[in-house]
């Protein structure tokens, strides 16, 4: 009889709390959202599920727990961890995406720099109520609407807060639908939303071959630290263009980032065990990021008015929301907002553009974070 | 994923490199609806994009107004890409149908790995949306029966 | 500590400036060589076409879809039109039922009063109609609105001619 209690104790049902009871919650709301509604399904479905790993109640020492040495789950966790994964997918993104909306008209990439500006304003809000440094800056680039990214400088500054930091990073890159447009209406007057864009020139292939090279160059010289991120992106992209690595591009924007985000959602998701992630820190993280995804999206708006002060061809605000790196969630935002004023208006392509040079701005601004935090 | 040759012979593509055809080949479907099927309908969420490529298909607007269209060369299904993102008419089959379905999200990952395509694509969107619009006014016909 | 103070000591202020400052310069830097990358290609490209002197002549292909187009658009316009008895029989409830509802009406209404009355294969009829030219779009502010052709006599043919 007391070989079955002490198993009975040994199991999840002996050893459960309200923590973990509440992030099962959680994992399955994850679920839910991305299989019923849609959201971000391919990040949230094994985010979710793993919250669930994570969160089974398991008798500490047998080695299965995210962070015990020597378990499944930890080696698997070293790619977050060290920081492995994270360029590992931006070398998919970079194979799958076509520079040239971005390239046809390169001062919309200010609108990609001027969003970052949402990471920096939430640095200094982070510090301001009392998170040290490196955890402030870390939490500064959930602004960036880069989940990668996300992951890779809180794994570099702040190891702990991995897990709150890429749950709040992705959800709130699920609900830019919910979350950008009262900003997009609030900063814009009807006759802005009204702007059409003029039809983007050609870019030649020769130029999308140069770019990815050039673009790696200029921006790895300026802000070294961001050479993992921004040197797999631009590979990625050269492997595209080139065409004469078709095989190697196609392996790296299917199977091989399928793989990683797969391990990557996985391992996020379990290391937000219980006693770790519900603390009164995590629900700062939640707070300040959700503060800086609306201040990217305005840094972003404001800019493109500031612009249109100074230049002849006017550039349609909306754009500037696209500047967060949530591609393509943004820029169908943009395309949506600006198909209501006006159905004649298509700025989905447009939006595009500044969408692309987010990407490069939160790595460059996840580069100099770390340089500037790392101790 | 289809044969590059049945888009081909699509009018609705005939702007449409080689490349950007195996491109769309590789995530289209031939799907077959029987006579009186509803492939969509009004108000329900877009999720594909069709092109139709055999039979006739009567757009059921709510307004009362309806638009059949006959044979290859047709979009459908616009809302897939572009906003309200659901469906703004409903699709009926008059005859037996064969349309080639392209699921919007990867009609999504294809604009962002090709802008020339993209900008082709929105374009046949835009000019589709245009021709349609006018079906999509308020009609003033009421039912008498 | 808080406030200010926790900004100024961890140099809050520096990091911040000196960020936003990196980020925008690197855009800034990189759309500046992407407008003059441009330029540049398209002179060398100036340069490499008037030493090739190449000629681009312009394929007649517009010519032949405009063409084809036009075969496309010429109709026959039937004035009698042979339909087998099943079809003359929908024809005619097709009729009694658009009778009630007014021209122009609704295809629709019509495919849905069909349904109700059991009317056999309403879809495929309402097609051949179409097909025949015996109803048409009523146009302008009624456009998607149908009428019956008035120009065209139905004749019982004894074959049938369905699919």
């Amino acid at each position: 009889m007391e070989l079955v209690i002490n198993f009975f104790h040994n199991t999840g049902f002996g050893l459960v709390t309200t923590g973990h009871l509440i992030m099962i919650t959680v994992g399955l709301m994850f679920i839910y959202l991305g299989i019923a509604k849609h959201y971000e399904p391919l990040l949230l479905v094994p985010i979710g599920f793993g919250i669930l790993m994570g969160n089974i109640p398991v008798f500490k020492g047998l080695g299965l727990g995210i962070y015990e040495k020597g378990s499944v789950l930890n080696y698997l966790y070293f790619g977050v961890r060290q920081g492995i994964y994270p360029p590992l997918i931006f070398l998919g993104i970079g194979a799958m995406t076509d520079f040239s909306t971005m390239l046809a008209r390169p001062k919309l990439m200010l609108l990609g720099a001027a969003a970052q500006v949402g990471i920096f304003v939430t640095f200094l809000a982070a510090l301001a109520i009392g998170f040290p440094a490196n955890e402030a800056g870390s939490i500064g680039i959930i602004g960036g609407a880069d989940g990668p990214t996300a992951i890779f400088l809180s794994a570099k500054l702040a190891p702990h807060l991995v897990g709150p930091i890429a749950i709040a990073a992705y959800s709130y890159m699920a609900l830019v639908p919910v979350i950008q447009p009262p900003i997009m209406y609030l900063l814009t007057t009807k006759e802005e939303r009204l702007i059409k864009m003029s039809d983007p020139r050609s870019v030649s292939k020769r130029e999308k071959i140069l770019f990815p090279i050039v673009a790696f160059l200029l921006c790895c010289f300026l802000a070294p630290a961001a050479l993992p991120l921004l040197g797999m992106l631009f590979l990625g992209n050269l492997l595209k263009e080139c065409l004469v690595a078709d095989r190697l591009a196609q392996t790296a924007r299917t199977a091989l980032i399928d793989i990683v985000t797969i391990l990557l959602g996985v391992t996020v998701g379990a290391s937000t065990q219980a006693d770790v992630f519900l603390t009164g820190k995590s629900i700062g993280i939640f707070c300040l990021g959700a503060a800086s995804f609306m201040v990217a999206t305005a840094g972003g708006i404001l800019f493109a008015k500031l612009m249109n002060l100074f230049s002849k061809e006017k550039i349609n605000p909306l754009l500037g929301a696209a500047g967060v790196s949530a591609v393509p969630d943004s820029a169908r935002v943009v395309q949506l907002i600006g198909n209501r004023e006006d159905p004649s208006n298509y700025l989905l392509m447009h939006a595009m553009g500044p969408n692309i040079s987010g990407v490069i701005g939160s790595a460059i601004a996840a580069g100099v974070l770390w340089s500037f935090l790392l101790k | 994923m289809i044969d590059t040759r049945e888009l081909k012979e699509s009018r609705y593509l005939e702007e449409f490199s080689d490349s950007d055809l195996a491109e769309l080949a590789a995530i289209g479907t031939a799907t077959h609806w029987r006579e009186g099927e509803i492939i969509f309908h009004e108000g329900s969420p877009a999720k594909n994009f069709f092109i139709l490529k055999k039979g006739t298909v009567l757009l059921c607007y709510p307004n009362g107004r309806s638009l059949p269209l006959k044979n290859g060369g047709h979009g459908i299904g616009w809302s897939s890409l572009v906003s309200p993102f659901r469906y703004t008419a409903t699709g009926i089959c008059l005859t037996d149908a064969t349309l080639i379905q392209f699921p919007g999200t990867e009609l999504y990952s294809l604009i962002r790995m090709n802008a020339a395509f993209g900008h082709k694509l929105m374009a046949k969107i835009a000019k589709t949306i245009e021709e349609r619009k006018k079906y999509r006014t308020k009609g003033d016909r009421q039912e008498q029966m | 500590m808080y406030g200010l103070k926790a900004i100024s000591a961890a140099n809050g202020w520096l990091i911040t400036l000196a960020g936003i400052s990196i980020v925008f310069s690197g855009l800034l830097v990189l759309s500046f060589f992407i407008s003059n990358m441009e330029k540049a290609i398209r002179f060398l490209d100036k340069q490499k076409e008037r030493i090739k002197h190449a000629k681009i002549k312009p394929v007649p292909e517009l010519a032949k879809r405009k063409k084809k187009a036009k075969e496309d658009k010429r109709a026959e316009v039937t004035k009698v039109v042979w339909l087998s008895p099943e079809q003359v029989e929908v024809y005619n409830y097709y009729r009694w039922i658009t009778e009630r509802l007014g021209e122009p009406f609704s295809l629709q209404q019509l495919l849905e009063h069909a349904e109700k009355r059991g009317i056999r294969r309403p879809y495929y009829h309402l097609d051949m109609f179409l097909q025949m030219r015996l109803l048409y779009d009523a146009g302008g502010d009624q456009i998607g609105f149908y009428r019956w052709a008035r120009d065209i006599e139905i004749e019982l043919s004894e074959e049938k001619n369905e699919n």
